[in-house]
Formats: C-alpha cells, structure tokens, sequence
C-alpha cells in the first residue's frame, strides 16, 4: 500500500518535472541571433571573421524585393560557393514596413549555408548608422555591402564604410542597383585576395608527411 | 460575338491586367505579401516586377481598345439606328473605372511612398 502510494507519488513528480527537464535540450532554437541596439554581438561575429571576405545585407523580412534580393543572391552566390569559408555573411533583418520577429524565420531559410548567419534587430538603428556611414538622406535598408579581408569594425557604434555595395532604393544611384552576377563577380574578386584554405586531404597528407 | 460583349471582354481584361500590375508594384507596402502569399509566393511577385511597363501597356492597349469601340458603337447607333444593343451607362462606367485603375496602377510604387513609410516605427 504504501509502496504503491510511494511510487505514484514519484511518478506524478516526475511527470511534473518532466516539461522543465525536457525544456534545454527540446526548445526550439531559433535560426537567428537577435541583436540589441548596441550591436555589441554583430561587431564581435564581424572583427572575429577578420581575414574573411564578409558580406553585410540590411533587409526588411517581409519586402517581397529584399527577399528577391536574397533569392538571387542563393542562386548566383551561395549555391556555387556557400560552403566557401573565406566568405561569410550576415544578414540583418530590421523591422521595415512593420515587420516583426516572427516574420524572420521564413525569410531566413532563403539563404541557407553553415557561413551565413541571421541577425534581427528590432529598433532597426543598423539602417540608420549605415545611413550615416554612407552619408546619405534616407533609411539605409534593403542593402547589400561586401567587407574585403581587411575591414575591422574599429568604432563603437558606426560599421565601417563598405569596400563594395548595391542596394534596391529608390534615390540612391541607380547604376548601383542590386544586380546578382555584378554581385557574384565582384565577391570573386575579393575572394580572390584571400588564399584558399587547405582541403582536407592536403592536410591529412601534411600531417602525415610530418 | 456581340459587339457590347467583345467591349466587356477586352475593358475586363484591361481591369485584370491593371490590378495585377498594381499588385505588383504594391509588393512592398507592409507584409501583406508574405502574409497572403508566404515568403517564396512574396518572391514570385517580386519577380515580376521588371515586366510591370509591359503589363501596363498590354493593359492600356487593351483598354483603349475598349473604349474605341464602345465610343464607335454609340456614333454609329446614332448615326444609322443600331441593329446591336447600344452601349449602356454600366459599360461607360466600367469602362472609366478601367481606365482610373489603370492610372493608378501606373503610378502604385509612388503612391505606396505616399501611404507606407517604411522606416521602421522607432526611429521616425
């Protein structure tokens, strides 16, 4: 009797307890990192890929011409060379046209590699310290900037000023439209100057050699 | 084909092909379209985007189209009594209606400036 009263007692606790144990290891985890307006995590994941080729975009996760944009640049870029990792990206999504967290990760899986990581920042403050660093007169998004190996992050709060970028606005110049093989061309160029990194037969073949 | 139908037809076709080029060019105005049509839907509209003039114009062609014959019917209706069924007030309004839905569809991406700001709301 009380052996069966002892027992029920464990099994309901442990029922009880079960969700929290559950919790850490099933939690859904989310495809992208959210950012506070500091950008404290972006500048740390930009200055740790020094050497790299980095792409930066400023997108709006629920404009149909951002996510064109994305579209393209998997097709043009990452399909052929997205497990490159000389080249790593970051895509910030910033809440244009009433966009909300919930509407990044759909728009995230478009472009999808082990070197690319997604960023939602929800005051949308990236834009505007782009807009300064660029020194134009209107909100900065729907941007698309490539880094060379040499960029750094030096400021505290402005990021540096992109080696090379397109964008899809209306009243920026529209000879720097976003066009993907111009896009994929010129990624090339800057991969160009970062020496390939060893295969891993080379490396095995290294190492035996040593 | 009777003439006020073959008019129906081709002012339904401008009115058709107008709202179509409008939606194209309304892609960006809130997340209407990845709500409705999902992100991969958002991006097949988009898409369409560059053949936007060419849609406008078959849809202007078609319009105009319209309103020729529907203006021609009425003159020969009154010049030498008409064997069709004369066009009647529900065409020309259609027809008018077309044509302001085509206006506007020229000029949809301005106007969604106009309605939309797409800053986002903490920084305006």
């Amino acid at each position: 009797m009380l052996k069966s009263l002892v027992s029920q007692i464990a099994g309901t606790t442990l029922l009880a307890l079960m969700p929290f144990a559950a919790l850490p290891a099933d939690a859904p985890q989310k495809p992208y990192v959210v950012l506070d307006k500091s950008l404290s995590q972006l500048r740390a994941d930009f200055n740790a890929n020094a050497g790299k080729v980095r792409m930066l975009y400023i997108v709006g996760p629920t404009c149909g011409i951002c996510l064109r944009g994305m579209s393209d640049l998997q097709e043009t870029v990452y399909s052929k060379k997205g497990d490159d990792p000389r080249m790593v990206t970051f895509v910030i999504h910033v809440p244009t046209l009433g966009a909300r967290e919930a509407n990044v990760g759909p728009a995230s899986r478009l472009i999808s590699n082990g070197h690319t990581t997604q960023y939602w920042e929800e005051t949308g403050i990236t834009g505007r310290l782009m807009q300064q660093v660029m020194g134009v007169d209107k909100y900065v998004w729907d941007f698309w900037a490539i880094y060379g190996p040499k960029a750094v992050w030096s400021d505290e709060r402005l990021p540096p000023i992109p080696d090379f970028w397109q964008h899809q606005l209306t009243g920026l110049p529209p000879e720097k439209k976003l066009d993907a093989t111009v896009f994929a061309a010129k990624v090339d160029e800057f991969l160009a100057q970062v020496p390939a990194a060893p295969s891993a037969a080379t490396t095995a073949a290294a190492t035996v050699k040593f | 084909m009777q003439e006020s139908k073959k008019i129906i037809a081709s002012g339904g076709s401008a009115v058709g092909l107008s709202m179509f080029a409008s939606f194209v060019g309304l892609c960006c105005i809130g997340p209407w379209t990845v709500a409705l049509l999902g992100v991969s839907g958002a991006v097949s509209m988009a898409r369409w985007q560059p053949f936007r003039p060419y849609i406008l114009s078959v849809a202007g062609g078609v319009l105009a189209w319209a309103f020729w014959r529907t203006y021609r019917l009425k003159r020969v209706c009154l010049a030498k009594g008409c064997m069709d069924k004369p066009p009647g007030t529900a065409m020309y309004f259609s027809l008018w209606l077309s044509a302001l839905l085509l206006v506007l569809a020229v000029f949809a991406e301005q106007l969604q400036w106009l309605l939309v700001d797409p800053t986002p709301a903490a920084l305006r």
